[in-house]
């Protein structure tokens, strides 16, 4: 009975606890939310803002479109801190955002959809205005993806829009390298593009090589940190060099260089001729390569390189430095675009070359003016 | 089952309170507002203070703790855009790669943001002021970049562009540069002020208050105890006490040169004669005299020595005694003018008193002028000094052509008499930066002679 008793004593009070914290329960999640903590941005846009256009058009292209934050106006707490940095310039901000969308994410809608962009895409674009210069070695950095969602694109302030040239090499090339940065951090890349160059890579000098890189098989000096900055920047380099600076890096690539007074040469003479004389070796610079002039057969090869010497009187045979690295650069380099392009094949559906195409011809079609109109145009 | 029964109602009455406590966070006792709703306040009231009443304000900003403050003009506008306005020599680098002080204006954005607390951000560049957030190498002067300059890189000027908001009392918004803490202030001003006018005339009190060569600057205790100030000019003094070790004993303070006056980014500690007693001081308003009284207790004086002191330390000019030469020393130099052009084919062109070295004494040189040629004609002097604007010179002899001139000009010999039996009273418009100072006869203001100071120590 006791016993029994007992059992009854432990059910209600089971009973009773349980009552009990439903009606605690109940009594939370009946209270409403307060307001979001994020900050309202749907249709809450201020038309009489100076910057209402752009805010406008980053709203519709990038927000509603992608989910994607371009923020413009930087706030410290979402860079970096251990940098010194400025914000963007209103102008150049504004020419960056045309821009991204010209020649970044409608370049990838084209091959791959908007689809791939929502899921794949970042959720932040930071623009900072300033190089992000570290004052421990004093070199700047160009851009930086973080967690696979956020990119900021550094020195917006030194662009200039209308130059295509300037801004090929220094933002386009950037926004594919980080965003081929940014995929590869969402799915791994064949680890047997890390066997290619191993054992070649500088992660703290890299900044000190010079003009042997592509020999090395490399397609830039930033390339040769490492691995995974290689594999980024072989995309990146790939999608937005043009031809002649495609070719022109696989001509360096074939090349052997020899590092004389700290200036690196491919080519080398001997004073009048005499071969009895030590080489002199002819630094790779633009003024210095400019002097040497070319004999060509009847069907346009090469068959000999001369240089004037200093009196303007000898013609001095300029030969070639021997390729002695041990390394077949323009093989690697292609070895590491096929991985690529595979990579983007099975990875992500999209063809390598055809995104080339694509770039290379929005690259051409390039005009700042008519696509400022893009913001300009909005009421 | 009575037992049962206290024992489930115990724990209904905890489960109960435990349930209440829960819900707590509703705050209702403490603020009446959700935390996001009084934020978003808080916002608005800052963007309305910032806007109202034409939205001017005098921004008194430091880069770090080394370098001057710099006055910079804001205007908000409600558009979320706002004209910045300073005049240093940064924005002149900017414009022309030259060093001196020059006036730039620019508009960029500004918002009141939450970000742990209230933060005013201009957050788009703006040439003429994020100069001083960018990392870039500092310039040194002279515009080409040293080793020292490189190694900035990275750093920059370490200038703050983001504000905590700190406080608003009576149209002073109190601010902290939001990365390195620095402590300044926004005043309203005027919606007439011109930006350029006002800047420019507060970049001339910039040379003005404290030159660069001016000697001997104190501040000065309110029980006599006498800091002296050096590199002053250069908006980063250093100050010990009189007396006491420089080395050991110096203390390097940046400030700020204001239309008002000056102020110190942070208060000085300062400690008076007796040990342990001290002042705390900041801000100085500028005297009629030119000296500078501090606002917080009244009392300490930023001055320089007597302007009878500066007599040797400098030259003292006067390149057209037909204008500076007023009273009985006008008509004597009317006379002297005359008398040498009659009798030497020669016009007096200038006066100077200076300490010469070389016969360690005081002069009185007239210059006279012949065929592009100066023969300085030198009357010595001892000087005897009563106060601290008081003065006689008593004449000793002649120097250079000073005897044969005499002998053309007879009135020179009156001139001095006439010197060796007044009693001259100093004046200038500013004791730290006196520029020029009038030397008149105390017993008839009538007769006065004005020499404009050279700082260079003669």
């Amino acid at each position: 009975m006791y016993i029994a008793m007992k059992k009854i004593q432990y059910i209600v009070s089971a009973l009773l606890v349980v009552a009990v914290a439903a009606m605690s329960l109940s009594s939370c999640s009946s209270e409403k939310l307060g307001p979001t903590i994020f900050p309202p941005t749907e249709d809450e846009l201020d038309p009489t803002a100076t910057t209402y256009q752009l805010d406008k058009f980053l709203q519709q292209e990038f927000l509603k479109k992608y989910n994607l934050l371009f923020l413009y106006k930087m706030p410290d707490i979402s860079a970096n801190m251990n940098y010194n940095l400025v914000p963007a310039r209103y102008q150049n901000a504004l020419d960056l955002a045309v821009t991204c969308k010209y020649m970044w994410y409608d370049a990838y809608v084209a091959l791959a959809g908007e689809e791939f962009l929502k899921a794949y895409g970042p959720r932040i674009i930071l623009l900072v205005g300033s190089q992000a210069i570290s004052s421990s070695t004093h070199e700047p950095v160009d851009g930086l993806t973080e967690g696979g969602v956020k990119i900021t694109l550094y020195n917006v302030n030194s662009m200039d829009a209308t130059n295509v040239d300037k801004m090929n090499e220094n933002y386009f090339h950037t926004m594919h390298r980080e965003f081929a940065t940014m995929l590869r951090q969402n799915k791994t890349y064949p680890t047997e593009f890390n066997t290619i160059s191993v054992g070649h890579y500088v992660p703290s000098e890299w900044r000190e090589r010079g003009d042997e890189i592509n020999s090395e098989g490399f397609v830039s000096r930033y390339a040769s940190s490492e691995n995974s900055v290689d594999f980024a920047e072989t995309i990146a380099c790939y999608i937005v060099f043009t031809d002649a600076q495609w070719e022109e890096m696989l001509g360096y690539a074939s090349c052997g260089w020899h590092k004389d007074k700290n200036q690196y040469c491919r080519y080398y003479k001997y004073p009048g001729n005499d071969m009895s004389k030590e080489p002199q070796y002819i630094p790779h610079t633009e003024a210095d390569e400019k002097k040497i002039s070319v004999v060509r057969d009847a069907d346009g090869f090469i068959i000999q390189r001369y240089i004037y010497d200093q009196k303007n009187r000898i013609r001095e045979i300029v030969y070639d430095v021997e390729d002695e690295d041990g390394i077949d650069g323009v093989a690697a380099i292609e070895q590491k675009v096929a991985i690529a392009r595979q990579w983007f094949r099975e990875a992500w559906g999209i063809d390598l070359d055809a995104l080339r195409e694509e770039v290379r011809t929005r690259q051409d079609a390039y005009n700042i003016e008519s696509l400022r109109e893009l913001v300009y145009g909005i009421q | 089952m009575k037992k049962f029964l206290n024992i489930s109602l115990l724990a209904l009455v905890a489960l109960t309170s435990f349930s209440l406590t829960s819900c707590l966070h509703e705050m209702d006792e403490v603020f009446d507002e959700d935390a996001v709703i009084r934020m978003d306040k808080a916002m608005a009231e800052y963007e309305d203070i910032l806007t109202s009443n034409g939205g001017k304000w005098l921004l008194e900003y430091y880069s770090n703790t080394s370098e001057p403050g710099y006055n910079y003009v804001l205007t908000f506008d409600k558009d979320g855009t706002v004209v910045m306005s300073g005049h240093n020599k940064w924005i002149q680098y900017i414009k022309t790669k030259t060093w001196t002080s020059a006036f730039g204006s620019m508009r960029s954005m500004w918002d009141v943001i939450g970000d742990n607390g209230l933060v005013l951000t201009f957050n788009s560049y703006n040439d003429y002021f994020h100069l001083f957030s960018t990392p870039e190498a500092v310039p040194t002067q002279g515009g080409t970049m040293t080793q020292g300059g490189e190694s900035t890189a990275g750093y920059g000027h370490e200038g703050d562009y983001e504000f905590n908001l700190m406080k608003y009392s009576g149209d002073t918004i109190y601010l902290t540069g939001k990365k390195y803490n620095l402590h300044m202030i926004m005043t309203r001003l005027d919606p007439s002020t011109d930006d350029e006018a006002y800047l420019s005339k507060v970049a001339s009190y910039n040379s003005s208050m404290f030159p660069a060569k001016m000697n001997n600057v104190y501040i000065v205790l309110p029980d006599g105890k006498r800091w002296i100030v050096e590199s002053g000019a250069s908006g980063y003094m250093r100050i010990y006490p009189e007396g006491e070790d420089r080395v050991t004993t110096s203390e390097y303070h940046n400030f700020i040169i204001t239309d008002y006056g000056m102020s110190f980014r942070d208060p000085l500690v300062l400690e008076g004669n007796t040990p342990g007693e001290t002042y705390r001081i900041q801000r100085f308003v500028r005297q009629a005299d030119g000296t500078a009284l501090c606002v917080e207790d009244n009392k300490t004086l930023i001055t320089a020595d007597p302007l009878t002191d500066c007599i040797g330390l400098y030259s003292w000019n006067c390149s057209s005694p037909k204008k500076e030469f007023a009273g009985v020393f006008q008509t004597l130099q009317t006379k002297i003018s005359s008398e040498a052009s009659k009798k030497a084919g020669t016009t007096l062109k200038s006066a100077q008193i200076s300490y010469i070295d070389s016969l360690q004494t005081y002069a009185l040189t007239l210059f006279f002028s012949k065929q592009s040629s100066n023969f300085p004609a030198r009357y010595l002097f001892t000087l005897t000094k009563s106060s601290d604007t008081q003065m006689k010179m008593s004449f000793t002899g002649t120097s250079d052509y000073g005897s044969i001139y005499q002998d053309f000009c007879p009135t020179i010999q009156e001139l001095i008499d006439t010197m060796n039996a007044t009693s001259f009273t100093l004046s200038s418009s500013s004791l730290l930066s006196p520029e020029t100072i009038t030397m008149t006869d105390s017993s008839n203001p009538e007769n006065n002679i004005i020499w404009k100071i050279t700082l260079n120590p003669t």
